[in-house]
């Protein structure tokens, strides 16, 4: 049976405030960045801080990978391959490393952005690989940095990490 | 400061989600290989609209509000002038359309004694772009009319510079386009003179191309491109764009056209979609 473990219920609160900001966002016409196609991945950005952060299960990031999909996603289940992937990657990386100081959970929230993306651009209908690297770097530059963004939040907002 | 208790562990103890991990996995590829094949998500979509609706409702907001406080805070004398401009532009297209009308009646009269069908008249309804946006790195066009107005997957979507692109998923009250800068866009096409059947196609940044033209067919430089019809999906003779470069082939038999598109979905607001075809 899937449960809510951690999140209670204030958390609940702020993490669905958290998700519908993240969801205008990924909607709304950033005039430089979406022009130029390197619109980052909000909801990726956002995810990889909540698994870095090990406040969710693999089953409920799953089923929100499922919502996220439906949402502003191209291919069912694309998101929730890509969440539970970054969970269990992280939950080997935790296992042999540790994560202290910011400069390691910086490095730890780069390496799963960029895993999450990798796996974004290999599963993804519309990408072709050798035309737009460019567009791809930009991406990923932007998503690590939003990443950073979101990861302060959350600690802003509850200090687990 | 006391470390909290998470802070001292040095083994993580915490249960292997390799089992979940497998099992999601999996259902996530199957979901994936479902969609591609059968296009679920898509239907999902068009069933779920009423969870996107409200955020498109919500972005447009300011904008709905800032055009209507403007609106009704116009002087009447700026009206006034706006009318008048108005007036004379209702004149001006109707002197126009005195002529076009005789020349339309002609083109009948024309077609009638050559027995060619008329496929040129059509049902069309115009809506307004919400947002142009990059979603996973494809520019997708967002308007505000959806299949409550009569729109499908599959109509062709023009302006007054030219061809937009294609309707590729209907909401209830809204659609998306596909640009014709996309990749996944392709279009037959004709010169401005009506000679050589071409395909032309998105190249996925801001212009589209001709792949394989024929090196000893004459082409130059702004020459421009319109729809040839024979698909009979768009209409024979819209503007598509022109042509902006020439590079031969490596085999010189074929040369590599870059056509610039008329229409950016950055500088104008307002598109028609045809509806479908009527024959007179």
């Amino acid at each position: 049976m899937i449960k809510i473990n951690n999140l209670k219920r204030s958390e609940l609160l702020k993490f669905c405030i958290i998700f519908f900001i993240t969801l205008l966002i990924s909607k709304i016409n950033i005039p430089v960045i979406n022009t130029s196609g390197g619109m980052p991945d909000f909801f990726l950005a956002l995810f990889v801080s909540l698994i870095a952060s090990r406040v969710m299960n693999i089953y409920i990031l799953f089923l929100l990978g499922l919502l996220v999909d439906l949402l502003v996603g191209e291919l069912m289940g694309q998101y929730g391959l890509i969440f539970t992937a970054i969970y269990f990657i992280n939950f080997l990386l935790s296992k042999y490393f540790v994560f202290k100081t910011s400069i390691m959970l910086a490095s730890q929230h780069l390496i799963l952005t960029t895993i999450g993306l990798m796996i974004f651009l290999l599963s993804s209908l519309s990408y072709e690989l050798a035309v737009n690297t460019n567009l791809f770097a930009i991406k990923w530059i932007v998503t690590c940095l939003v990443c950073l963004l979101y990861n302060k939040l959350i600690q802003f907002f509850s200090n687990k990490i | 400061m006391q470390p909290s208790k998470k802070e001292l562990k040095l083994f993580n103890n915490t249960p292997s989600p390799i089992f979940g991990f497998i099992i999601l996995l999996l259902i996530s590829l199957s979901l994936m290989g479902i969609d591609h094949r059968k296009g679920i998500h898509n239907k999902i979509k068009e069933n779920s609209n009423f969870l996107v609706t409200p955020i498109i409702y919500i972005l447009n907001l300011p904008k709905n509000i800032s055009e209507s406080l403007s609106d009704l805070f116009k002087s009447k004398a700026q009206l006034f002038k706006k009318n008048r401009e108005l007036e004379n532009k209702v004149i001006d297209l109707s002197i126009k359309n005195q002529k076009f009308s005789l020349i339309e009646a002609e083109n009948k009269q024309l077609r009638k004694s050559m027995k060619i069908e008329n496929s040129l008249s059509i049902n069309s309804i115009s809506a307004e772009i919400i947002l142009p946006k990059i979603n996973n790195g494809k520019e997708i066009i967002l308007i505000n009319k959806g299949l409550n107005d009569g729109i499908r997957v599959g109509q062709p979507v023009i302006n007054n510079l030219g061809l937009v692109g294609q309707i590729i998923f209907t909401g209830k009250t809204f659609s998306e386009i596909n640009p014709i800068t996309s990749k996944k866009y392709m279009v037959p096409a004709i010169f401005g003179k009506g000679t050589d059947n071409i395909i032309v196609k998105g190249n996925g940044n801001k212009y589209l191309e001709v792949t394989m033209f024929p090196s000893h067919r004459e082409v130059k430089m702004g020459t421009i491109l319109m729809t040839s019809g024979i698909d009979t999906l768009y209409p024979k003779g819209i503007k598509i764009g022109q042509v902006i470069k020439i590079t031969p082939q490596p085999n010189n038999q074929f040369n590599h056209l870059l056509v610039s598109p008329f229409s950016d979905p950055r500088s104008f607001s307002q598109v028609r979609i045809f509806l479908d075809k009527k024959n007179d």
